[in-house]
């Protein structure tokens, strides 16, 4: 790991978090002011920062659908495929898979679809919360993934390079903008019951600081990993042992006057005491009444499980957490599209309207950036799987539909579009690593800007910079 | 292929550069004009065209650099760009200098100007903006006579772009690709060279090396260094007591033929080349044979393999010799990155993702250069034009994967491998049963649908020819609970069926043949026959398959070839292209070129390496990336110098090892003479005023607990073992395509888990988190040096997880059982054990006064007992529903597990001691090398 040594003065990283590389990878944030001075680098790197350019949200829920869900039966809907269900259709172009083999057809969508809303948008019938709150929603139809896989597309969505290994959006968030809460990770993914494809890659800190990686709270066992003592040990036994490393670690470091990074493990010892304090807290989800759990579902069987996350990104929020990731999972529906989609859809219509509902009336929404995507969308046609006609769909990186809510988003507006039967965008086109500058934007981040020194290059979310989609921005 | 390098004559500028501004009177027209040409000109190229120039349709800000007449006009601003004579007046300056920080031109971090840069702008703008026309431009190239700031052009197979071609270097950036020098060690009050050399450097600010680093400092850091391991209390009082003057030499000696150091420098490598046990991406599908790949670098290590031999054997060695196992072995180094391919993906598409990734890390590891920078354009800092990317990736264009027989040798571990198989085999045969039940089920239901109908049953393959009306519909007779489980079932016995290779005599290894198409979840031995074709390899535009522009030959980087000859400006010799055009030989041709003729940037690379092994820091801090946006050496004659030795020592990297050692530089305390000098004229001790310390890293924390613990099994190699992992985390649900994978269960032997962390089986995507937490690098991009940073969940695992539990409370019962009954004799040992010394008597007092508290605590809290589940009812959404879904699965290892003794298995005053352990294990005397 390479970072920007140039104006490190290792005595001001007296405050643990992250010193040593950890705390010089601000002086590279801080761009053209680091030569002025070491004093702007914060003596805590998860410390909050000031943003780059005026912000229009402070923090993010991103709730990411993985499987790739149907643009076509959610909100983009294709009135032609019904006129040319289950008649052939050929895919052009050289590429070769099994996805674009054999027998093709066809496939209309299952479910109607209906205007929605004061602004009139798409919104098929399963969504029947959602509706409601539609006109708090920016849909868009122009997104293009580069991959057709799904742990590729995900890595892409998430870290902008589809082969992994980068920092993930929320770990570039949080390195940029810091923590609004020194008890409380920047960054946390809240998985669905099983890890998506492609593992934790997905909330990586990747070449930046680790104090910047995604931390997973689980939705069973305790929420951080080791965060709470072995079993039949006490907190009160645990001060003791703690009081009595500080004592050597102190001792130690009086040996060693010149190691400041000494005196960070030791700070570091502090905070994890304090997180382990404040964490269940947090995930106290009875601490909330009983109209506001249900809004979001959590007394429903349906909407229970995705219904806590979205109450838990709130609370989170809430707590100063910069970035929450949710995940939904299974979207991907090659066959059996009506029954999947449409419980899938009812497990989080619910949950999500409650969500976006109680921001607004905490007067949250207006500073929380809610985004919402799949890592691609499918395909107008299907193959046959088992001898026979399966209704489902395949995986489609050249269409899609993301939406957004919140935090300086063009609200009430669907922009973009899809072709007639829905295979590709063909209005205000724009790859991944627009939107990710696009968010970073609302973020008050400049993706050009907010880079990091990694193996001689300046690296950026983007990769090589991208353009600012301005049709999403309010 | 014509390949000359144009040494355009000798600096030769008399302009005067003091301070900024108005300088307009003092600059000579001519040589505002040359440097438009060297230098303003391919600046705007490189950083400002593609937005505001080559492309009408992508314009940005209305502006053009396309000619002097568009820069006095400007942009949308309204504003003329350059106001001839006047910097301060000129946008264009304001710009590119960033003063408004929001409108930097240009806008991308990584391709703002440097302070040389901007001056030249200045100066440029100062003497009036001169453009010269085409006729002049071309007229003034060829004059050739500039020299600015001591830069050269480097003529290279060609660019994409002709102006590519033309751009000019400076001397200092291409440093890594001059012949290596013989520098002469400079007088020094020191007798070792590279106390010599560092001394000069220190001199020059006023520093002195520190003082010479205590005994026992000295030990533990050379043993952890070399083995990384503590020392033992054994071998602390053996050194302690050996007062002789070769006591230090035969210290490096003793842990260079450690077997030890095998491991801990095997694991240097596999950082940089990305060793996993899995493919990564959907599947992570298991590599069975990858071990013999691991294991054969540790040998490697062990045995002081001439670094050329290693090299040539992982890039070539099927073609030095496919009978030799070893050979095969070694070529597992082609195909260490993380690849799948499934039928989801297109084969073409996967094909290349591995060509670009064993080019780029071809690059990285061997020559530190990052090749890939050079994939969709030509380089734009180094002299790599995109022809050369190309001409090396066909060097690997007809390399194929395969699992190749290759017979055990004598010298690598089987043990464990029969009870392995054996489970193995246990899962298959169930798995089988169960999908047979499955089966049995739906063809049940379609028997009786067809006897319902009076019609005769057809099996699922000929029934299924038939019109829809006239067979069962899909799935008939199974739920959807049936058909999820099915696909669970389905993908265990294809990863069983890969896991059982891991005990048959294969290497992941390669040959040389036509494309194929290789599935992960297959075996893909190597082919009955083999094609005549010999795959193709083009130029692709913008990277891309659909997009192949001129074919290329097989080749090698042309500007090393061109930087090799003498730089006297003569027209140089043309250098024949060392790769032959034939199928076969292309890898080993390429190594040959890589180790033949002192190729520098190889031999800088590998020294470079070991020297940060040895501080912390490389000589070149970017030890992946020699190239124009990697760090300059911050000692390049002392570099050189160790690379003429490393040579004469027939490229022994012990031998290196060992030089390093033996300098007071190495031996130096940690505290330097005078710190706050330090700190204010050398913060990053780029100098060596005195001996860098560092945090274990994640391997060696968990190997120096089990060492302490006297748990730690010390046999050397063989098929991956698997440590316990925190159980929320090996039983966590992760998806595959279609599926979940099998829950990650630990050895069943105490034996097998205690191995050394090396040996843990590396899951692409099911990292330790005890090892991921203290900067165990991530298996997709090749780690050149480690990060240590400091993370709450760092005091979380140390001081909760079960994992150091266990440590501790064997280290209780080790102390229990070795030293006297007294609490102070078991402080004390754990002290020894711990910290590799005697405890002072306030520790003593510390320590016991804990202990005698804790057992106090323990007596009146009762232990809780751990048990390990023998089943895990797995849950997952499966698709075709959207709904979750339940199923058991077994965790067969809990059967007949070995456990580590647990908290409930021990009386309060061992709980006690294990406390104490544990804290000793939290300390930063433990955690930290100095």
């Amino acid at each position: 790991m390479s970072s920007d040594h140039n104006h490190w003065n290792r005595r001001q990283f007296i405050y643990g978090l992250g010193a040593g590389i950890g705390a010089i990878a601000l002086s590279s944030l801080l761009g053209c002011e680091t030569s002025s001075g070491t004093d702007r680098i914060p003596l805590n790197p998860l410390a909050s920062k000031p943003p780059m350019i005026i912000p229009k949200a402070k923090s993010v829920i991103f709730i990411t659908l993985e499987g790739g869900p149907s643009h076509i039966d959610t909100f983009d809907p294709k009135p032609a495929l019904a006129k040319y269900h289950l008649s052939k259709f050929e895919r052009k172009g050289e590429q070769f898979s099994a996805m674009s083999s054999g027998n093709r057809y066809i496939v209309q969508s299952p479910f109607k679809s209906r205007k929605v809303g004061q602004s009139g948008a798409d919104m098929s019938s399963p969504f029947v919360h959602l509706a409601k709150v539609a006109d708090d929603i920016c849909f868009y139809r122009g997104a293009q993934a580069k991959s057709v896989n799904h742990p590729t597309a995900m890595y892409q969505l998430n870290t902008g390079n589809q082969f992994g290994g980068d920092p993930a959006f929320g770990a570039w968030t949080a390195y940029g903008l810091g923590s609004l809460n020194d008890n409380l990770p920047a960054f946390v993914v809240l998985p669905e019951l099983a890890f998506p494809q492609g593992g934790s890659a997905n909330w990586s800190n990747g070449f930046l600081p680790a104090q910047f990686q995604g931390t997973t709270f689980r939705p069973t066992g305790t929420p951080i990993l080791n965060i709470e003592p072995p079993p039949g040990l006490s907190r009160y036994h645990q001060r003791e042992s703690i009081d009595l490393i500080q004592a050597f670690n102190k001792q130690h470091a009086e040996r060693h006057p010149e190691e400041d990074e000494l005196r960070a493990r030791m700070s570091n010892y502090e905070l994890a005491f304090r997180m382990q304090m404040e964490v269940p807290g947090i995930i106290d989800l009875e601490q909330e009444d009983e109209k506001t759990k249900a809004l979001y579902g959590l007394n429903a069987k349906a909407t229970h499980d995705f219904g806590r996350k979205c109450l838990l990104a709130r609370r989170l929020v809430e707590k100063g957490v910069r970035f929450v990731q949710l995940y939904s999972s299974s979207w991907d529906s090659h066959d059996f599209l009506e029954r999947a989609h449409g419980n899938l859809i009812e497990s989080i219509d619910k949950p999500i309207a409650g969500l976006i509902t109680d921001l607004k009336r905490r007067g949250l929404l207006e500073e929380t950036l809610i985004v919402c995507s799949g890592e691609f969308g499918r395909t107008a046609d299907n193959g046959i799987r088992e001898g026979g006609i399966a209704y489902g769909r395949d995986h489609n990186p050249d269409a899609m539909t993301i939406w957004l809510a919140g935090g300086g988003v063009k609200a009430g507006h669907t922009i973009g579009a899809t072709d007639e039967l829905g295979q590709e965008a063909v209005e205000v086109v724009h790859p991944i690593s627009d939107l990710h500058v696009t968010l970073l934007h609302l973020l008050g981040l400049d993706d050009n800007k907010l880079t990091y020194l990694h193996g001689g290059r300046y690296k950026q979310l983007s990769q090589f910079g991208g353009k600012m989609i301005k049709d999403l921005i309010a | 292929m014509r390949l000359l390098l144009i040494l355009s004559g000798i600096l030769s500028i008399i302009i005067l550069f003091t301070e900024c501004g108005t300088r307009s009177e003092s600059i000579d027209p001519r040589y505002a004009k040359q440097l438009f040409v060297h230098e303003i000109y391919p600046v705007l190229q490189r950083k400002c065209l593609s937005c505001h120039g080559e492309d009408p349709d992508k314009i940005e800000g209305d502006f053009q650099l396309l000619s002097r007449s568009s820069l006095l006009r400007g942009g949308q601003s309204g504003k003329a760009a350059v106001v001839p004579g006047e910097p301060e007046e000129s946008l264009l300056i304001h710009l590119i200098e960033g003063r408004d920080p929001e409108s930097t031109m240009p806008p991308k971090r990584d391709e703002q100007l440097t302070g040389d840069e901007i001056q030249w702008f200045r100066d440029w703008v100062s003497a009036g903006a001169i453009w010269p026309d085409k006729a002049e431009q071309a007229e003034i190239l060829a004059a050739g006579e500039w020299q600015f700031g001591d830069r050269i052009q480097v003529q290279t197979s060609g660019g994409q772009e002709k102006s590519w071609d033309d751009r000019r270097y400076k001397r200092a950036q291409l440093w890594a690709f001059y012949p290596l020098t013989d520098p002469i060690v400079p007088k020094s009050k020191y007798e070792h060279p590279i106390d010599a050399f560092l001394q000069s450097g220190l001199q020059e600010v006023g520093l002195g090396m520190a003082k010479k680093a205590s005994k026992l400092t000295l030990l533990r850091r050379a043993t952890f260094n070399l083995t990384g391991l503590p020392p033992t209390p054994e071998e602390v009082e053996a050194f302690l007591n050996d007062e002789s003057d070769s006591a230090y030499a035969n210290l490096i000696d003793r842990l260079l033929a450690s077997p030890h150091y095998g491991e801990q420098w095997g694991k240097h490598w596999l950082d940089v080349v990305r060793y996993a046990d899995s493919d990564g991406y959907s599947n992570d599908f298991v590599r069975p044979n990858a071990w013999r790949y691991r294991d054969y670098v540790i040998r490697s290590f062990n045995e002081d393999k001439p670094y050329h031999q290693f090299i040539k054997e992982q890039l070539a060695g099927d073609e030095i010799n496919s009978e030799h196992a070893e050979m095969l072995i070694a070529t597992g180094f082609l195909r260490m990155g993380p690849w799948e391919h499934t039928g989801m993906a297109i084969a073409a598409e996967t094909r290349q993702l591995f060509l670009d990734d064993v080019t780029n890390i071809v690059g990285e590891t061997f020559l530190s250069l990052p090749l890939g920078c050079a994939k969709c354009h030509d380089h734009k800092y180094d002299p790599i034009p995109t022809k050369d990317y190309y001409q090396v990736q066909a060097v690997f264009a007809p390399t194929q994967f395969a699992n190749r027989s290759a017979a055990f040798l004598a010298v690598e571990n089987q043990e464990g491998m029969a009870e392995e198989q054996e489970r193995i085999a246990y899962w298959i045969n169930k798995t089988k049963a169960e999908e047979k039940a499955i089966k049995e089920k739906e063809e049940d239901a379609a028997r009786q649908w067809f006897t319902a109908r009076g019609l005769a049953y057809l099996d699922k393959r000929t029934r299924r020819k038939l019109p829809d009306d006239q067979q069962p519909p899909r799935y008939y007779g199974l739920t959807f609970e049936d058909l999820g489980y099915r696909k669970v079932l389905q993908k265990r016995r294809q990863t069983l069926n890969k896991t059982k290779l891991r005990f048959e005599p294969y290497a992941y290894s390669v040959y040389n043949g036509p494309n194929r198409v290789v599935h992960s979840g297959r075996s893909n031995f190597l082919p009955q026959e083999i094609g005549q074709e010999t795959p193709a390899t083009f130029v692709l535009n913008g990277g891309s398959i659909y997009a192949p522009l001129e074919e290329v030959p097989a080749g090698v980087l042309s500007a090393v070839q061109a930087m090799a000859q003498p730089l006297d400006g003569a027209m140089l010799n043309e250098t024949p292209n060392p790769i032959p055009q034939t199928r076969d030989g292309r890898r080993l041709a390429f190594a040959n070129w890589l180790i033949e003729g002192e190729n520098p940037l190889v031999i800088r690379s590998i020294v470079n390496r070991i020297w940060q092994q040895h501080f912390g820091k490389g000589i070149v801090e970017t030890s992946n990336n020699f190239g124009g946006t990697g760090k300059a050496p911050t000692h390049p004659e002392l570099l050189d110098w160790l690379c003429q030795a490393f040579i004469q020592e027939g490229w022994s990297i012990k031998a290196l090892n060992r030089l390093i050692m033996t300098s007071e530089a190495y031996q130096q305390s940690s505290q330097a003479k005078n710190t706050d000098k330090t700190n204010r004229v050398d913060p990053e001790n780029k100098l060596l005023s005195h001996y860098p310390p560092r945090r274990l890293g994640a391997e060696e924390i968990r190997d120096a607990t089990l060492l302490a613990s006297g748990e730690l099994n010390p046999t050397l190699g063989g098929i991956p073992i698997r440590p316990e992992m925190n159980q929320e985390i090996a039983l966590q649900p992760r998806h595959t395509m279609g599926s979940i994978a099998m829950a990650y269960q630990p050895s069943t032997t105490k034996a097998a888990r205690n191995r050394r962390t090396i040996y843990a089986e590396k899951i692409r995507n099911l990292p330790d988190p005890f090892l991921q937490v203290f900067n165990q690098p991530s298996t997709e991009i090749s780690c050149e040096r480690r990060s240590s940073s400091t993370v709450a969940p760092q005091a979380f695992t140390l001081m909760n997880s079960r994992q150091l539990r266990d440590r501790a409370i064997a280290l209780a019962l080790r102390l229990e059982e070795q030293a006297e009954a007294d609490l102070e004799s078991r402080v004390h040992l754990a002290g020894r054990l711990c910290w590799n010394r005697q405890l002072d008597e306030r520790e003593l007092a510390q320590a016991t006064a804990y202990v005698r508290s804790m057992e106090e605590y323990h007596r009146s809290n009762a232990a809780q007992a751990v048990t390990y589940p023998t089943s895990i009812t797995r849950k997952m959404f499966e698709e075709m529903t959207g709904e979750p879904f339940e199923y058991e699965e077994e965790l067969d290892v809990f059967h007949a597990y070995q456990a580590d003794a647990k908290d409930a298995d021990v009386p309060p005053s061992t709980r006690a001691l294990a406390d104490l352990a544990m804290v000793l294990f939290n300390t930063n005397e433990f955690l930290y090398v100095f």
